[in-house]
C-alpha cells in the first residue's frame, strides 16, 4: 500500500510506531498523542505541522475511544461542553502561540523544550505512583473512609463563584473553574498537539469529585470535539500531515485492540514501571533533538529517534509476551469459564 | 444456545458494518459536494472529515477482523 504524499518505508514506520503506542497506551487505556509529536519532530517534520498532525490524531484515537465508551453512558455532557467551550478557545490561542514561535524560528526548540518537562514529569510521577502506592480508580487511597469531599476536591468545591455548575457524583463545581481548566487543557494541546486527557482525568477525579468512569467517558467526548476543532484550525493553515495521520492511526487502531485486550492478561502493576520507562525515553528523545537541533549534531537526533522506538519497541513486546504467556498457562489449566 | 449467540453476534456485527459504511460513504459524497460551498473552509472541513471516516472505518473494520481472525491468532500464539 502506497499513502500520497508518503514513501513505502515512511508509510511502514509510521504505521508500526502508531501499533506499538496503540499496544502500550490501549493497555493503560490512553491514547498515546504524548508520544506522536515528539515522534514527528524527530524524523523531522516543522513544530507547526507535528503540532496540526498531533492534534488530527487525537481526534482520531478519540473517535475510536468515544465509540467504546458510549456502551457505558458514562458522561456528564453538561461538563464535556463547558470543558469543550473552554478548550476550543484555548486551542486557538495555542495555535497561535506556535504560529508565532514558528515565525520567531524557535517553535521546534520550545514544543521540544516543553515534551522534555512533560514526559520527564509524567514518567517521573507513574515511577513515584508505584512507589508510594497509588489512588484508587476513584481517586482516594484505600484506606481512605473519611465519606464526603476532602483534600483538592473539597478545597475546589468550596470556591463559590457563581454560576455553579453540577457535576456527576453530587458536587457543584464553579463554572469559571470549568472553563478555566478547560482553556488551559487546550492552550496545552494547541501548543503540544495533544489531548490533555493525561491531566483532565486527575483534574475531574481528584478536583471535581466526579467517579472515575464518568470522568472517563467525559474526557474521551470532550478530546473528541476540542480534537476535531484543532485539526479544524490547524488544517486551516496547511498544518495537518493527512497521509501520516492515517497510517499512524492504521496502526494505532489495532495496536489499541491488542493492548486492551492484554489488561485482562497481564497485571497492570508489571508494566507500570516499564511504561514510566517510555515516558522518560521520550523525554530524554525530545531533549537529543532539542541539542541536536542546537548544536547540529544529526547523530544525537537519530540516537533519541532510535531510544524512543527501541523503548516503546521492547515494552509492547513485553506486553504482548506476558499475554501470550498467560494465555498458554490458562490453556494448560484447562478450558476458561463462559463469560 | 450458543450458535444462536454466535448467529446474533455476527448478524449484529454485519449490520453494524453496513450502518457504518453507509454513513462513511454519505459522508465522503457530503463533503466532495458541500466542499466548493464551503469556499477557504472546504479542506480544512475535507481533513476533519476523513480523519473522523478513517477512525470509524478502523474502528468497524478492526472489529470484524478480530472477531473473525483472533480465535486462530491466539490459537497459534498459545500453540507455538
Amino acid at each position: 500500500m502506497v499513502v500520497p504524499g508518503l514513501d513505502v518505508v515512511t508509510v511502514a514506520l509510521f504505521v508500526g510506531f502508531g501499533l506499538l503506542i496503540g499496544v502500550l497506551f490501549g493497555f493503560f487505556g490512553m491514547g498515546g498523542s504524548i508520544l506522536v509529536t515528539p515522534a514527528l519532530l524527530l524524523v523531522g517534520y516543522p513544530a507547526t505541522v507535528a503540532v496540526g498532525t498531533g492534534l488530527a490524531f487525537v481526534f482520531g484515537t478519540s473517535v475510536v475511544g468515544a465509540l467504546r465508551h458510549r456502551a457505558y453512558g458514562q458522561i456528564d455532557y453538561r461538563l464535556a461542553a463547558l470543558l469543550t467551550l473552554g478548550t476550543t478557545g484555548g486551542i486557538e490561542i495555542g495555535k497561535r502561540a506556535v504560529f508565532l514561535l514558528d515565525a520567531l524560528d524557535s517553535a521546534a526548540f520550545v514544543v521540544n523544550a516543553v515534551y522534555v518537562v512533560l514526559l520527564g514529569a509524567t514518567g517521573v510521577f507513574v515511577l513515584w505512583d508505584i512507589r508510594t502506592g497509588g489512588t484508587g480508580t476513584d481517586g482516594t487511597r484505600a484506606d481512605d473512609t473519611n465519606p464526603g469531599p476532602h483534600g483538592v476536591a473539597a478545597k475546589v468545591q468550596a470556591i463559590n463563584l457563581p454560576p455553579m455548575v453540577s457535576v456527576h457524583g453530587g458536587a457543584a463545581v464553579s463554572m469559571w473553574i470549568v472553563l478555566t481548566v478547560g482553556v488551559g487543557i487546550g492552550v496545552l494541546s494547541g501548543c503540544l498537539g495533544v489531548g490533555g486527557g493525561f491531566l483532565l482525568l486527575p483534574v475531574m477525579i481528584t478536583g471535581f469529585g466526579v467517579p472515575a468512569g464518568v470522568a472517563a467517558g467525559t474526557s474521551v467526548l470532550q478530546i473528541a470535539v476540542s480534537g476535531a476543532f484543532g485539526t479544524f484550525v490547524f488544517a486551516l493553515s496547511n498544518a495537518v500531515d493527512v497521509p501520516a495521520v492515517a497510517a499512524l492511526l492504521g496502526g494505532s487502531a489495532l495496536g489499541a485492540r491488542v493492548g486492551a485486550g492484554a489488561t485482562r492478561l497481564v497485571d497492570e502493576a508489571d508494566v507500570r514501571r516499564y511504561f514510566a520507562s517510555v515516558l522518560l525515553a521520550g523525554s530524554v528523545a525530545a531533549a537529543s533533538s532539542l541539542v541536536s537541533h542546537a548544536f547540529g549534531v544529526e547523530e544525537l537526533n537519530t540516537a533519541g529517534a532510535l531510544l524512543l522506538f527501541g523503548t516503546a519497541s521492547l515494552v509492547s513486546a513485553a506486553i504482548v509476551r506476558s499475554s501470550v504467556e498467560t494465555l498458554g498457562k490458562d490453556r494448560e489449566r484447562g478450558p476458561p469459564l463462559a463469560h | 444456545m450458543s450458535d444462536h449467540a454466535d448467529s446474533a453476534a455476527v448478524a449484529s456485527t454485519f449490520s453494524s458494518v453496513q450502518v457504518v459504511l453507509v454513513s462513511v460513504l454519505a459522508a465522503s459524497v457530503g463533503v466532495v459536494l458541500a466542499t466548493p460551498a464551503l469556499g477557504g473552509y472546504g479542506p480544512a472541513v475535507a481533513t476533519v472529515a476523513v480523519v473522523f471516516a478513517e477512525a470509524i472505518a478502523l474502528y468497524v473494520g478492526y472489529g470484524v477482523l478480530v472477531r473473525v481472525a483472533g480465535p486462530v491468532a491466539r490459537e497459534i500464539l498459545v500453540s507455538d
